[in-house]
């Protein structure tokens, strides 16, 4: 060494080991440190963590023993604890002083060095030299505990520092885990939630199903008991409003249309059933469409009779207008039925309607086997009545329908009658069509009578339903029309009264064929007679009527 | 550091050896734990372990060491220790061990006299 250089005082060997121990062993600390980051940082559970941090701090310091725990002081209760060498009774004080409420007093506390003086108190018998409290949050408190060194040095202010900064480290750690274990508590929760909820969902999907099925099994039940005989939009307002609909049975305002082919009964004998078939199908199909276009709901078909509500099962204001132009629409409609029929050399047919407004019963009809939308009231069996007096083309309405529809109704005539089974008579109106938004009449066609040359006798006698009376009249036929004629006889004869009559000719025998007709007025004057319309002729009786017809026209 | 560690066992005259494989650390410190239980219940009252010279050893698995070495004081057992690097030669002297176990520089030097 040159002589010029200064001169530095060597270390002595004992001096420069002790500083190589003493950076060694800092370098251990530092590692111990960089050990508890990595080791502890990743972990979820706290007493996992506790666990290894103890042993990490116990092999630091050489400790032969220690004790870490972490106390919930608002459960009063030990979150996580772990320890070494420290014998079970150290241990079982510790548990049962926290749980007699040891830890009472330290709820919400976040003061570490109050924290501390109570476990250091609380540990005093353990023998531990070194005591760290430490605190999470205000819920969570504990402390790290180290008993003597094996090399039996007393813990150092460095040591302290160090066992300070590794209970920081544990203090974040704790904090994380508890926060994580918490939002897995919230999760599970959560999750318990959800599936409440989910299992509620589910009895409440359960339930709509139920619903849903049982609304199907309704909606099934209005399709079948209406989807033939309501129209497409009623059938809908049905169903997208079923509570409107009672079907147990109710009290209704209602107008009733029944309508019937006259004279088709002794005409269906004398025709092939085939034929019978068409001419009804045709006819039913046609009046169908006119109902359903009119929203009536159809009742029932009676052979060939047909009986139409109006105003239930869906209630509307309109009732009687829309089945008086029904009415008025289904005789119109008439003629392209006997247009086809003429077409297919079947014979014509004439529909008399009667219609009537007032109250009855509608609802489920029937057994529990078999129940049908129905109607039953006076009032029906009075519209069957009403229908009766009708002649063919002809449609009759009660006062009660002629008030509720109002002025826009058009009226040829008015009649009373006496109606069985009805007290006092009743006024009948012969519609002749409605007007309003319906806009709707029958043709005017005048009847043209011609006088016959030759009066052609007869004999008549009384129809009370479909029995005859039993006594026999004699009158002769004095005027025809194709639809009428005009006859004279001695015997009061009422207005609406049936007939069946049977033609004599010049020889005085039976001409072949039945004819019925229905009394259509009296004569007030001149000769004592009535004005008959002919219900049903037999093909016989058409083919002479036509030839008098003929015959007249030509003179 | 692994997490994989070997402790396996083996004895020669009356010494129990249990061989130590991989990191020691406050979690895989378990294995040589356990290795030393099985041995104290066979009844082995001298015990050499023996380190791989390339583990790697931290302050938690010190502190498992320092719990085997204080149980087999309690059982009146004598350990001794082999196979460390001087490093951790160091470390064991620093923390205390040393005063209550002896490092051999190799396994036949602690078998001889044991």
């Amino acid at each position: 060494m040159p002589d010029n250089m200064p001169h530095t005082t060597e270390p002595s060997s004992t001096d420069a080991e002790h500083s190589q121990r003493e950076l060694e062993r800092r370098i251990f600390h530092l590692k111990t440190l960089y050990d508890v980051s990595q080791g502890i940082g990743s972990l979820r559970d706290p007493q996992q963590i506790m666990k290894n941090l103890l042993l990490m701090v116990i092999g630091t310091f050489g400790a032969l023993k220690g004790v870490a725990f972490l106390v919930d002081v608002q459960q009063g209760r030990i979150a996580a604890v772990t320890q070494r060498s420290m014998g079970r009774t150290a241990l079982a004080e510790l548990q049962q002083s926290i749980e007699a409420g040891y830890f009472d007093e330290l709820k919400g506390v976040t003061d570490i060095q109050q924290v501390g003086k109570k476990l250091s108190a609380l540990l005093a018998d353990a023998q531990l030299q070194v005591w760290l409290p430490f605190v999470v949050n205000e819920n969570f408190q504990g402390g790290i505990g180290l008993g003597a060194k094996m090399l039996g040095d007393p813990y150092t202010p460095d040591d302290r520092e160090l066992l300070s900064t590794l209970a920081n480290q544990l203090t974040i750690a704790l904090d994380n885990a508890l926060a994580y274990m918490e939002i897995q508590q919230l999760n599970v929760g959560l999750e318990a939630t959800v599936q409440e909820r989910t299992a509620e969902l589910r009895g409440a999907l359960e339930q709509l199903t139920e619903v849903n099925q049982q609304l199907e099994l309704h909606n099934r039940f209005i399709r079948e008991t209406f989807g033939r005989y309501l129209s497409n939009e009623v059938v809908a307002s049905l169903l997208e409003s079923p509570t409107g609909l009672q079907l147990g049975g109710e009290k209704r305002h209602v107008t009733i249309l029944m309508s019937d082919l006259r004279g088709f009964t002794s005409l269906a004998g004398r025709l092939a059933p085939e034929q019978v078939v068409i001419i009804i199908n045709r006819y039913l199909g046609a009046m169908v469409d006119v109902i359903l276009q009119y929203e009536g709901t159809i009742n029932e078909f009676i052979g060939d009779a047909i009986l139409v509500i109006f105003g239930a099962p869906l209630w509307s204001q309109d009732h009687a207008p829309r089945a008086v132009a029904c009415a008025v629409a289904m005789q119109l409609a008439m003629a392209a039925v006997n247009t086809q029929n003429r077409h297919d050399g079947l014979p014509e047919v004439e529909m008399g309607i009667g219609v009537n407004t007032g109250e009855v019963v509608v609802g489920n009809l029937g057994s529990h086997k078999r129940t049908k939308y129905g109607i039953v009231g006076t009032h029906v069996n009075l519209t069957g009545r009403i229908e009766s007096y009708t002649v063919g083309g002809q449609i009759l309405i009660s006062e009660a329908t002629l008030h509720e529809v109002g002025p826009i109704l058009r009226v040829a005539q008015q009649m009373k009658i006496e109606a069985k089974g009805i007290d006092g008579p009743i006024t009948l109106y012969d519609v002749r069509g409605i007007g309003g938004e319906h806009n709707l009449l029958l043709p005017e066609g005048e009847e043209t009578f011609i006088l016959l040359h030759e009066r052609i006798h007869l004999r008549y006698t009384f129809l009370e339903g479909k029995y005859l009376s039993g006594a026999v009249y004699t009158g002769s036929l004095v005027k025809l029309s194709f639809k009428g004629g005009e006859i004279h006889s001695d015997t009061p004869v009422a207005p609406w009264s049936d007939l069946k009559i049977q033609l004599i000719n010049l020889d005085g025998q039976p001409i072949p064929g039945h004819l019925y007709g229905k009394v259509m007025r009296q004569f007030s004057e001149g000769p004592r007679g009535f004005a008959v319309h002919f219900t049903s002729m037999a093909p016989e009786v058409t083919t002479f009527f036509q030839s008098l017809l003929v015959m007249g026209a030509a003179h | 550091m692994s997490n994989d560690i070997e402790a396996t066992i083996r004895n020669i005259d009356n010494v129990a050896i249990i061989d130590i494989k991989g990191d020691v650390t406050a979690v895989t410190g378990e294995a040589i734990e356990e290795a030393y239980q099985e041995v104290s219940l066979a009844g082995s009252t001298k015990i050499l372990l023996v380190f791989d010279q390339a583990c790697y050893i931290n302050s938690g698995g010190i502190a498992i060491l320092i719990g085997i070495v204080s149980e087999s004081q309690e059982n009146k057992q004598i350990i001794r220790i082999t196979g460390l690097s001087e490093h951790f030669h160091k470390i064991f002297d620093m923390v205390g061990l040393t005063r209550y176990t002896d490092i051999f520089p190799s396994e036949a030097a602690a078998l001889q006299g044991f």
